[in-house]
Formats: structure tokens, sequence, C-alpha cells
């Protein structure tokens, strides 16, 4: 059933009125379609036909003794001559049948292998339709995961929200806590303080004391230039809580020496004081001495060597009665 | 079905120069006798056959001219289209295969194409409505171009079965056939909507193909 605008197609193309770009595709159309063909042969008839109808008008008569002349004038180039059928070689059919045979067989076999293509063809179209459901169903499946992670993510996106909330308020008041911390631990440092200074006061008093007391033993109330004194503060091998101050004389070369929260020892041992001289390349001992169950103890010592500078005083651990350079452990020491 | 198809058919959208299409054709209904001394008179023309040759004039010159003389309404226009497509014939009768198409209908598209060219050439457009008053004013037993060619009986009969097509449809075959327009030169010529002159075409031709059918 040809429609009808490939009914107009025919006619136009019949005509010869078909423009180029139609026509083309017209027949293209019309060289799988007999039905179309057969159309524009009847259509291409009455077009033939038509001239039929035209009102006679002869030509003139001298036109065709003109054409014979133009035709039949001297100088006009042989024509290529078509051999007909009757001119043919004899041996030229049967060369024709063979190849006819030939071709028959040529087209048995591509029709054969056409159809094994198709077969193919017709296979692959349904092996790539059945994978085509199988990526729709994937794509379904995909669908589906995304918009459950989506709503996945949007819940941990709220509940990370409000974490940073929950975190950014527990900051806040941890930092509000430790910022009351340090203003009380500043209070409390302050009162350290105040009790530092208290004691230092007491410490200075006391030194008072002691070089008043220094100054009654010398004879030399008034005149300190000559006296040396140390502080011995406790090594990482004496009690922490030990303390000494020591005078010296150097003009009268003694001096005398207060501690305080030293351990007791035992009788096998005593106490040393050293005075470390510059010029001397061992200390020069300034006398043994112990310490009540309290820890405290006074010495009162003399140089066995002349002693003109003091750079260090020492307190060490020996045996019992002393040595001539220190052996034992010391505890406390100063300058 | 006998099918044969010849080369030489109307040149695409009308255009002087342009390619020419090939036709698939059965044996036509009211077309002339594809006789084989038609054929033969073409074998012999390829031999330089000069009596052949006339032979073939006589025969075909009438109608030719009629349908060039329609075509650029002239009569010197329309000889000097005749001598081209008789020299063409002369020249390129060699060329010519039977099995290709009818004689009559190469040498009709010959001398359309070749009068449409030199319609085209002077810029002048195909004039229905002068040409077809003409015809109106002549006796319906009037000679007609086809003649000699169809016979006379049947050339009465091919000229009815065209008249009594509706003036509008022939106006706009005849447009197409012998003026070379395309659809839409035709539909902007009679200031028509184009699927109005694609309708008229259609339905004319249709009704011309089933009349023809009938005589034959």
């Amino acid at each position: 059933m040809i429609d009808e605008r490939r009914e107009s197609q025919a006619c136009f193309y019949a005509l010869g009125a078909l423009p180029l770009a139609e026509a083309q595709e017209f027949e293209q159309t019309m060289r799988t379609d007999l039905e179309l063909q057969l159309l524009v042969t009847e259509l291409r008839a009455a077009a033939d036909s038509l001239p039929a109808s035209f009102l006679r008008v002869d030509p003139p008569p001298a036109l065709k003794t003109k054409i014979l002349g133009a035709v039949g004038g001297g100088g006009w180039t042989p024509v290529n001559i078509v051999l007909w059928p009757g001119a043919l070689p004899m041996w030229l059919p049967w060369a024709v049948a063979a190849c006819f045979a030939l071709l028959c067989v040529l087209l048995i076999t591509s029709g054969r292998s056409l159809r094994e293509q198709t077969a193919q063809l017709k296979w692959q179209l349904e092996e790539t339709t059945r994978r085509n459901d199988e990526l729709q169903h994937q794509g379904n499946e995909l669908q589906s995961t995304l918009a459950a992670n989506f709503t996945n993510y949007q819940q941990r996106l709220s509940d990370l929200q409000k974490q940073i909330t929950q975190t950014t308020a527990d900051s806040q008041r941890e930092r509000a806590a430790r910022e009351t911390q340090f203003v009380q631990k500043a209070g409390e440092t302050q009162r350290q303080l105040t009790v530092a200074q208290q004691q230092l006061a007491q410490k200075n008093a006391e030194l008072g004391r002691l070089q008043e007391l220094a100054g009654a033993n010398f004879g030399v109330p008034d005149n300190f230039t000559e006296l040396r004194v140390g502080a011995l503060k406790p090594t990482p091998d004496g009690p922490a809580k030990a303390s000494a101050v020591t005078v010296w004389d150097a003009q009268r070369q003694k001096g005398i020496l207060v501690v305080d929260s030293l351990v007791p020892l035992t009788p096998e041992q005593t106490y040393q004081l050293w005075l470390f001289d510059p010029r001397f390349a061992t200390p020069v001992s300034g006398g043994v001495f112990n310490v009540d169950p309290r820890g405290s103890g006074r010495l009162q010592f003399l140089a066995g060597v002349r002693v003109d500078t003091v750079d260090r005083f020492a307190i060490s651990v020996e045996r019992r009665g002393g040595v001539a350079v220190p052996q034992g452990k010391v505890v406390l020491a100063g300058n | 079905m006998n099918y044969t198809v010849w080369m030489d058919g109307p040149r695409l959208g009308g255009k002087p120069g342009g390619p020419q299409l090939g036709y698939i054709k059965t044996r036509p209904v009211n077309h002339p006798p594809n006789t084989p001394d038609e054929v033969e008179l073409l074998r012999r023309i390829a031999r330089q056959d000069r009596q052949a040759f006339a032979q073939l004039y006589d025969r075909y010159a009438g109608v030719l001219f009629a349908t060039a003389f329609r075509v650029v309404n002239d009569h010197e226009e329309a000889s000097d289209v005749l001598q081209e497509v008789f020299v063409q014939i002369w020249e390129k009768s060699a060329a010519f295969d039977p099995a290709l198409g009818k004689p009559f209908s190469w040498a009709l598209t010959l001398t359309r194409n070749r009068a449409i060219d030199r319609l085209r050439a002077v810029r002048r457009r195909y004039r229905f409505l002068e040409e077809i008053t003409q015809e109106m004013e002549e006796p319906a037993d009037h000679h007609t171009a086809g003649d000699e060619l169809f016979g006379r009986e049947r050339a009465l009969l091919i000229r009815a079965a065209v008249e009594a097509l509706p003036l509008e449809q022939r106006q706009a075959i005849e447009m197409a056939f012998l003026g070379g327009q395309t659809q839409y030169e035709i539909a902007e010529a009679l200031k028509q909507p184009l699927g109005t002159i694609k309708a008229r075409i259609r339905r004319g031709m249709l009704k011309l193909r089933d009349r023809l059918k009938g005589l034959s």
C-alpha cells in the first residue's frame, strides 16, 4: 500500500519535477519497492501520452532538409557502433549462461551466509536486549540504593550537626570551668607566694640573728667584710627538706655551721664539712659532726690549712672519724 | 511482468545541465507502440544510415515539435530545439540501449529537457493559459500532434482524457511537466498552498493513468 506522500512524490518524479534531494531519496525507496516502481511506470506512461493531446503544429518543411544536411554534412565524426545481438560471436550466449550459473552459485552461497549472519545478528540482538534489561534493572537498584544512601547521609548530617552543637556547648562549659579553676589556682598561687614571702622574711630574720650570733662569737660585731656566708641545699642524694647555713671568717680562719632536717646516721657514720678553695686540688675538711634525732646540728670548725677563698661548701656522709678527701655521698652543697 | 529501464530521464529539479534520472518502466498502456522497427531504426542510425534517420524524423518530428512549441511558444525556437534533439539522436544513437527504454520516451525526454533549457535561458516561464485558450478554440476533431505516432483515433481519445481533467489539475501537471517547475515554484506561481498543488497533481495524474488504462 502506497501512502499519499509517496503517491505525490511518484507523480512529481514521473513529471520530472521532483527536487534533487527528494528525488534521490525517492529513488532509493523505489529500488526496493516493486509496487512503487509499477506506479511510477504507469504514471510515466501517462506523462508520455500528454503530447498526444497537444495541438498539431507542424514543423517547417525545410527543417527536415536542414537537419538531414546537418547530420549528413562532411566532417562529422564516426560514432561508436554498439554490437547488437546479431553481430555477436556464437560463444557469447554460452559464456553468458556460464556466468549466470556462476552468479547463481555465488548468490546461493551468499544467501546462506546472509542467513547465518541474520541468525547471529538476531541472537546478538536478543543478547543485547537481555543485557539492556539487566542494566535497566541494575540502574533501578542503584537508584534505590542511591535514594536510601541519600536519606542515610541526611540523617548522618543531622546527627553530626547535633553533635557539633553539643560539642560546642560542652567546650564552652569546659572553658568556663577551666577559667574558674585558673582563677582559683591563681588565688592559691597568690596565697602560696604570700606564705613564701613570709618564710623568706623569717629566713632573713634568722639570717640576721645568725649574723648577730656570728658577730658575738667572733668578737667583731660590726665588721662583716671578712665573713663568708653560705647556704647549702640538698643534692639528689640528700634529704629533700634538709638545709644548712655556714659562716666562714677568712681572717680568723674559723667558721660555724648550722644544719637542719638531716637524717641521723649510724654510729659507724658521720657527716663531714668540706670547703673548696681554688688554690687546692682537693677540698679542705671543715670537721665532722652528727645531728640530733630531729636532724639538727651545729658545728664550729677550723680549717686544717690556710684557706683564703671559699668558693663552695659541701657536706658528705663519711665513716666515723672522717676522711682526708671526700669518699661518701654529698648530701648538701652550696656557695 | 516485463520491466525495462531507460536512463535518459528528465533532469532532476528541472535544472538545466542537472543529473538525469532513470526510470523503471513496464510496457506503457497508451504509449506509442514499441515496434521493433523503431529500435531497428536507431540501430541503423547508429551505423550512420541517413535513410533510417529520415524515417525516424517523419515518425517523431510532429509530436516532438508540438511538444517543443508547447514549451517555448515560438516556431523558430521550437525548430532550433527539434534540430538539436535530432542531431543528438544521430550522435548518441549508438549509446542507446533498447533494454533501457523506449526510443520515443528517450526522444521525448531529450526534447522536453532541451525546450525547458531554452525557456530558462531566455528567462521566460511556461504560459499555460495562453496555450489552453488556443486549444479550446480548436474544434474537438482537430488533428492532434499524436496522430502519426499514436494513430488518429487513439490520439483523440488521449486528448479527451487529458481535457477531461479539471483545469486547475491540468494546469499544475503541465507546469510541472513542460515548465520544468518544482512543486514549490508552481505553488508560488499560482499563489496556492504547497499542499493544494501536490493534491492537484496527484489526483490529476492518478485520474489520467486510470483513464489511459481504460483506453488500452
